[in-house]
C-alpha cells in the first residue's frame, strides 16, 4: 500500500499488478517507461506462459501415452488380483534378431529375423472381457435391427399342442425360451391332450410372453404315432378356433414343443400375407439309421438332406412341395406308407391370422371358409393346405430351393412314458439299479447286439467348420477326429429308465 | 483517478496518463491470453494421440474424377513384355497381382490416355514382372528386374521422354510382395533394395511399410487385387445379426518355411493362436471353409495380420463386408491412405499388444464401432477397394489416376539439364545386368 496519493491499482499479487505498481511507480518517479524494460517483462511473461504450457501438455502427452503404450502394466495393475505381469517369451536358442539388413534408412522399430512369440501368462478368457464384448454384441446387433430389421412387427401367435411325458420339460424349455426371445408381442396358446395339467402349467409360467393361452382337450394321446399325429393336427385346429373366436391379429406359427427354431425364421414370418411355407428339417430319427430304412429313402433325392419343403418354378411360385414322409420310431411309416407321407407337417406353414377369422372381408377366394376345412370330428389327419383351394397361392417365405437355409428343425425324440426324468442337471448319487420299463407308449424295439454298431454320422458345426483340424494351428490335414454319436436308441432307453429310488426328484 | 504528471512518453494522451500504464498492461494482457489460446490450439493438436497425416475424409477424395486431371500416355511396348506372358499363363489374370494387367487394359480405354506424347502428364508402360508363374501359381520374381531393365532400356532408345526426365513422370505397377525389389523374402529384398532404374519414377504397389527400404516416399500403395463378382454374389442380408466378436482364418504358422516359429509373421500370427485359441470371443482356425464369405459377414472385428508380407487381401474382404479390420502389422501403409482416414475404420494394434488383443477390443466402446461400421458402410468406400471391369467411377482404378494427379503439376526440376543424370545404368547386382528378351520368356 503506497501513502502516496497517487492511483491504487488493485494490488493482487500477480505479475500485472505487480509490474503495474512497478509502472506506476516509475511513471511517478521517471518521465519515460524504458522501453526495454517493458518489452523484457512482456518476453518474460510470455515465456513463462508458454512454458508453463508445455510443461503441462508434456505431462498431458506422458499421462495420455502411457495409457496407450504400456498398456499392459496400466491394464493389469488395477483391476485384478494378478500381481506379476510381464509377458512369457518363447526365447528361440538361434539367432534373435539381425537388426543390421535393415540398410540405411532410419533408425528400423520393425526388423526382420526371428521374433519372439509373445504368450501372455494365463491364455485364457477373461469374464470381464467377455461381458463387455457381448455388451457390444448386443449393442450392434440392436442397431442392425434399427437400421435392416423389419419396421412394424406382427404379433406372433404360437398353437402348440401337448401332452405330459419324460421329456416335456426338456422340449418345452427349449421351445419357452425360443418364444421369450422373439421380438414385439408373442400369444402363446398350448393345448394339452389329456386336459390342462399342473405340470404343464408350472412349466409354462416360466415363459416370458404377452399373453398364455393353456387349453386342455379331453382326449388322451394314443399310443401309436399315427394317431399322435392325428390328434395333434386335431389340437391346432382346436388353437385356431381360439383364434377365431377371439379374433386375434398376427402371423400363426405351429410351434410344436420339439421343434428347433432359428430366430430368423420369426423374422421371415412376418412376411406372410395369407398362407406362407417354408422348408422344414424332418429329424425323425432320433439319431440312429437302420438298415430297412436305407432300401426306402431312394425318394428323396435331389435333398441331402431330409427337408419338406416347397418346389417352385423359376419366377418363385410355389409348383408342388417336397414332402418327407414323418419317420418315426415304430414301424408303421416306415414300410413305405406312402399316403402318410404325402400328409406336411404343419410346422413349415404360417397362417395369417385373419384366414381363419369368422368375418374378414379381404379374405380372398381362395381361403376357404371354417368349416369347409376344420372338421376335425372326422378322425383323419388335416394337412393345413386344406385350407386353399388353390394351392398355387401359397407364399412361399423361406426362398425356395433346395439349398436355402433351413430355419426350423422338426424332431420327435421321446423317451419311454414310465420313466423319469431328472429335474435339475446335476444327479447327486449315481444311478444305482437299471431296470428296463414295463409300460411304453410306443413299441419297443429290440436291436440284436451282434449286429454292428451304426455308422456314426459326421455332425456339422454351425460356425466356423472343423476345428478340430486346426487344434493346435499347424496346418495338418487328415487329423479329424469324427464325432461319435453318443446315442443309440436302446442305450437311451435303458439309461432314462431308472428307478426312482435313489435319485432326489 | 489522480494525476501522474503532465508529461509522458510512451503515448500522446497525457490527461489520464495514470491510465497509460494499465491500459498498456490491459494491451499486454490480451496480448498474452491471444498468445495462450494460440499456443494452446498449437500444442493442444499435437497432443491429440492417433493423428497421422490424413488429409482427405472418407468422401471428399475418393468421389473426385481423374478424367480431365491427367493424361497417361502409354507407350507401345513389343509383346514380349506384356501379353506373350499372358499367353503363356492365363493364370496371371485371377492370382492377387492381375492389377499389372487390369490397370493397362483399363488405361488403354480410358479417357485420360492421350495418343500425343507431348500432350502427357504421365507415361506409363505395360510390363508385366509378376507372370512368371511356378506351377502352383507363385510368381517368381528372379527374371522381373532383367525384364524391367530390358524394358525400361526400349522406352528410353525409342522415345525421348525417359531420358528427358530419367523417368520422374513415368509410373509403374509392382504389385508383388516387395514391389520394385523384386524378391519374395524380405531379406533378399532389403539387400537388392529397388531397382536403380526406378528411383525416380512412380510406382503403383501392394506392399506398404514405413520406414521400409522397398517402399519409396511417392509410392502410391493400392489393395491386391479381389475378384469383386465373387465378393458380391456371396452378400447375405445386412440384417443377418454379426454374432462373431472377432474371425479370422489363416496359417498361424508356416511349418513349410518356418518350421520353429518366430520368423512367419514376426511371431504375431502365433500369437494370436496361442492367446485366443480357447477363447470363444474369437472365431480362429486354419481350416477352409465353403462359407468363409458369409461368415465374415455375421462378424463384427475381422483379424487382419501380416503374413510374410504386411498387406493381406483381408483388408478387402473387411471392407467389402462390413467387418471391422484389424490391423496387426507394426507400420504398415495401408492402400490410398490419403485419401481414406484409415484409423478412423479400421483398429490398429502393435505386434507386442497382441496377447492382450481381447482387452483392447471389448474396451472399444459401442459407439466407436457404430461409426467405423457407418464409415464402412459408404458404398465409396467398398468401391475404392475393388477393381471392377469395366471399370466404374470410384474404383480403385480411378483412386489410382487420382492419386497420380494430385502428384500433378511435376516440378520443373525433374526435367534435366543439359549433361545431368541421377541413374546410373550399371548399378544393381551383376546377374541384373544380363540383357533379356532376345531369345526366350
Amino acid at each position: 500500500m503506497r501513502p502516496h496519493g497517487a492511483q491504487r491499482v488493485r494490488s493482487k499479487t500477480t505479475i500485472g499488478g505487480v509490474l503495474s505498481e512497478l509502472s506506476i511507480e516509475s511513471t511517478q518517479s521517471s518521465k519515460r517507461i524504458p522501453v526495454y524494460r517493458i518489452l523484457v517483462q512482456w518476453a518474460f511473461c510470455i515465456i513463462a506462459v508458454v512454458f508453463g504450457l508445455r510443461v503441462a501438455q508434456e505431462a498431458n502427452l506422458v499421462r495420455v501415452n502411457f495409457s496407450r503404450v504400456d498398456e499392459a502394466s496400466e491394464l493389469f495393475r488395477p483391476s485384478s488380483n494378478r500381481t506379476v505381469h510381464h509377458y512369457e517369451y518363447w526365447i528361440d536358442p538361434k539367432n534373435e534378431s539381425t537388426p543390421g539388413l535393415l540398410g540405411a534408412k532410419k533408425s528400423p522399430r520393425v526388423y526382420v529375423g526371428r521374433h519372439p512369440i509373445l504368450v501372455r501368462p494365463w491364455p485364457h478368457p477373461d469374464p470381464v472381457e467377455m461381458v463387455h464384448a457381448y455388451k457390444m454384441i448386443a449393442r450392434v446387433q440392436l442397431e442392425q435391427q434399427r437400421l435392416y430389421g423389419i419396421q412394424s412387427w406382427k404379433p406372433i401367435i404360437a398353437i402348440t399342442p401337448m401332452y405330459v411325458r419324460t421329456f416335456q420339460s426338456v422340449h418345452l424349455t427349449g421351445l419357452l425360451h425360443t418364444l421369450s426371445l422373439v421380438r414385439g408381442p408373442v400369444t402363446w396358446i398350448v393345448i394339452e391332450a389329456g386336459g390342462a395339467s399342473a405340470e404343464t402349467a408350472a412349466l409354462l409360467s416360466q415363459a416370458r410372453v404377452d399373453k398364455l393361452v393353456h387349453l386342455g382337450a379331453s382326449e388322451q394321446l394314443p399310443q401309436s404315432f399315427k394317431g399322435r399325429r392325428i390328434l395333434e393336427s386335431h389340437l391346432r385346429i382346436e388353437g385356431l378356433r381360439y383364434v377365431r373366436e377371439h379374433n386375434l391379429e398376427g402371423a400363426v406359427v405351429f410351434a410344436d414343443d420339439s421343434n428347433v427354431y432359428s430366430m430368423q425364421f420369426f423374422d421371415a414370418a412376418q412376411k406372410v400375407r395369407w398362407v406362407g411355407t417354408f422348408p422344414v428339417g424332418i429329424l425323425g430319427h432320433a439319431g440312429f439309421e437302420e438298415p430297412d430304412l436305407s432300401s426306402t429313402l431312394d425318394f428323396h433325392k435331389p435333398f441331402d438332406l431330409p427337408v419338406q419343403a416347397p418346389t417352385c418354378d423359376t419366377s418363385g411360385n410355389i409348383k408342388g412341395w417336397h414332402a418327407f414322409g414323418s419317420r418315426s420310431l415304430d414301424g408303421e411309416f416306415v414300410k413305405g406308407d406312402r399316403e402318410e407321407e404325402t400328409k406336411l407337417e404343419w410346422a413349415g406353414f404360417v397362417l395369417n391370422a385373419r384366414a381363419v377369422w369368422t368375418t374378414e372381408p379381404d379374405r380372398p377366394k381362395w381361403i376357404k371358409e371354417w368349416i369347409e376345412w376344420a372338421h376335425p370330428e372326422d378322425g383323419q389327419y388335416i394337412d393345413l393346405r386344406s385350407i386353399v383351394s388353390d394351392e398355387t397361392k401359397v407364399e412361399a417365405l423361406g426362398r425356395c430351393g433346395s439349398d436355402e437355409a433351413v430355419l426350423v428343425w422338426w424332431a420327435r425324440m421321446e423317451a419311454r412314458s414310465d420313466s423319469k426324468f431328472p429335474s435339475r442337471w446335476a444327479l447327486d448319487s449315481p444311478l444305482e439299479i437299471i431296470v428296463p420299463a414295463k409300460r411304453t407308449p410306443w413299441p419297443d424295439r429290440i436291436f440284436p447286439l451282434s449286429s454292428p454298431p451304426p455308422p456314426a454320422p459326421q455332425t456339422t458345426k454351425h460356425r466356423g467348420g472343423n476345428r478340430s483340424g486346426g487344434r493346435d494351428g499347424k496346418s495338418r490335414r487328415g487329423k479329424r477326429r469324427p464325432d461319435v454319436v453318443k446315442s443309440r436308441p436302446l442305450d437311451n432307453q435303458r439309461e432314462s429308465s431308472i428307478v426312482s429310488k435313489g435319485m432326489r426328484t | 483517478m489522480g494525476s501522474f504528471g503532465p508529461s509522458c512518453s510512451l503515448g500522446r494522451e497525457c490527461g489520464s496518463a495514470g491510465l497509460k500504464g494499465p491500459r498498456l498492461w490491459n494491451y499486454g494482457f490480451w496480448v498474452g491470453v491471444l498468445v495462450l489460446v494460440l499456443v494452446c490450439l498449437v500444442g493442444g493438436a499435437d497432443s491429440e494421440v492417433g493423428h497421422q497425416r490424413i488429409s482427405g475424409s472418407a468422401g471428399d477424395v475418393l468421389e473426385d474424377n481423374p478424367v480431365g486431371r491427367l493424361k497417361v500416355f502409354i507407350y507401345d511396348l513389343p509383346s514380349k513384355y506384356n501379353t506373350d506372358w499372358l499367353k503363356k499363363d492365363p493364370r496371371c489374370l485371377t492370382h492377387m497381382f492381375a492389377v499389372e494387367e487390369y490397370l493397362h487394359d483399363f488405361l488403354v480405354e480410358s479417357p485420360v490416355r492421350t495418343l500425343n506424347p507431348e500432350d502427357a502428364d504421365w507415361f506409363y508402360a505395360p510390363v508385366y514382372t509378376t507372370c512368371d508363374l511356378t506351377p502352383n501359381g507363385l510368381p517368381l520374381p528372379f527374371k522381373s528386374p532383367r525384364v524391367m531393365r530390358s524394358a525400361i532400356s526400349y522406352i528410353s532408345s525409342h522415345w525421348p521422354y525417359w531420358n528427358r526426365t530419367e523417368g520422374a513422370d513415368h509410373f509403374f505397377v509392382v504389385p508383388h510382395d516387395f514391389a520394385a525389389c523384386f524378391h519374395y523374402q524380405e531379406e533378399k529384398a532389403i539387400e537388392r533394395g529397388i531397382l536403380p532404374l526406378l528411383k525416380r519414377a512412380t510406382l503403383v504397389q501392394t506392399f506398404g511399410q514405413n520406414h521400409h527400404v522397398c517402399l519409396k516416399e511417392d509410392s502410391i500403395v493400392i489393395p491386391p487385387y479381389a475378384p469383386p463378382e465373387r465378393m458380391q454374389t456371396r452378400l447375405t442380408p445386412p440384417s443377418t445379426p454379426r454374432s462373431i466378436f472377432a474371425y479370422f482364418r489363416g496359417l498361424f504358422y508356416d511349418t513349410g518355411n518356418d518350421p520353429e516359429g518366430g520368423y512367419y509373421a514376426r511371431g504375431a500370427r502365433a500369437a494370436i493362436w496361442e492367446n485366443f485359441k480357447d477363447n470363444p470371443l474369437f472365431d480362429i482356425s486354419t481350416n477352409h471353409p465353403g462359407t468363409y464369405y458369409e461368415d465374415m459377414q455375421r462378424a463384427i472385428f475381422c483379424l487382419c495380420p501380416l503374413g510374410w508380407a504386411p498387406w493381406s487381401p483381408r483388408l478387402v474382404e473387411g471392407v467389402i463386408f462390413g467387418c471391422i479390420p484389424v490391423i496387426i502389422a507394426d507400420d504398415i501403409v495401408l492402400p490410398f491412405a490419403d485419401a481414406i482416414p484409415w484409423e478412423k475404420i479400421g483398429v490398429f494394434v502393435a505386434e507386442k499388444d497382441v496377447p492382450v488383443l481381447d482387452r483392447i477390443l471389448s474396451t472399444i466402446s459401442p459407439e466407436d464401432v457404430l461409426e467405423k461400421q457407418r464409415l464402412l458402410a459408404n458404398p465409396a468406400m467398398k468401391q475404392a477397394m475393388l477393381f471392377p471391369r469395366p471399370a466404374q467411377p470410384g474404383d480403385a482404378f480411378h483412386q489410382i489416376l487420382n492419386g497420380l494427379a494430385r502428384k500433378l503439376p511435376h516440378d520443373p526440376s525433374i526435367f534435366l539439364k543439359p549433361g545431368q543424370s541421377f541413374l546410373n545404368w550399371t548399378e544393381g547386382p551383376l546377374g541384373d545386368l544380363k540383357p533379356w528378351g532376345k531369345d526366350s520368356l
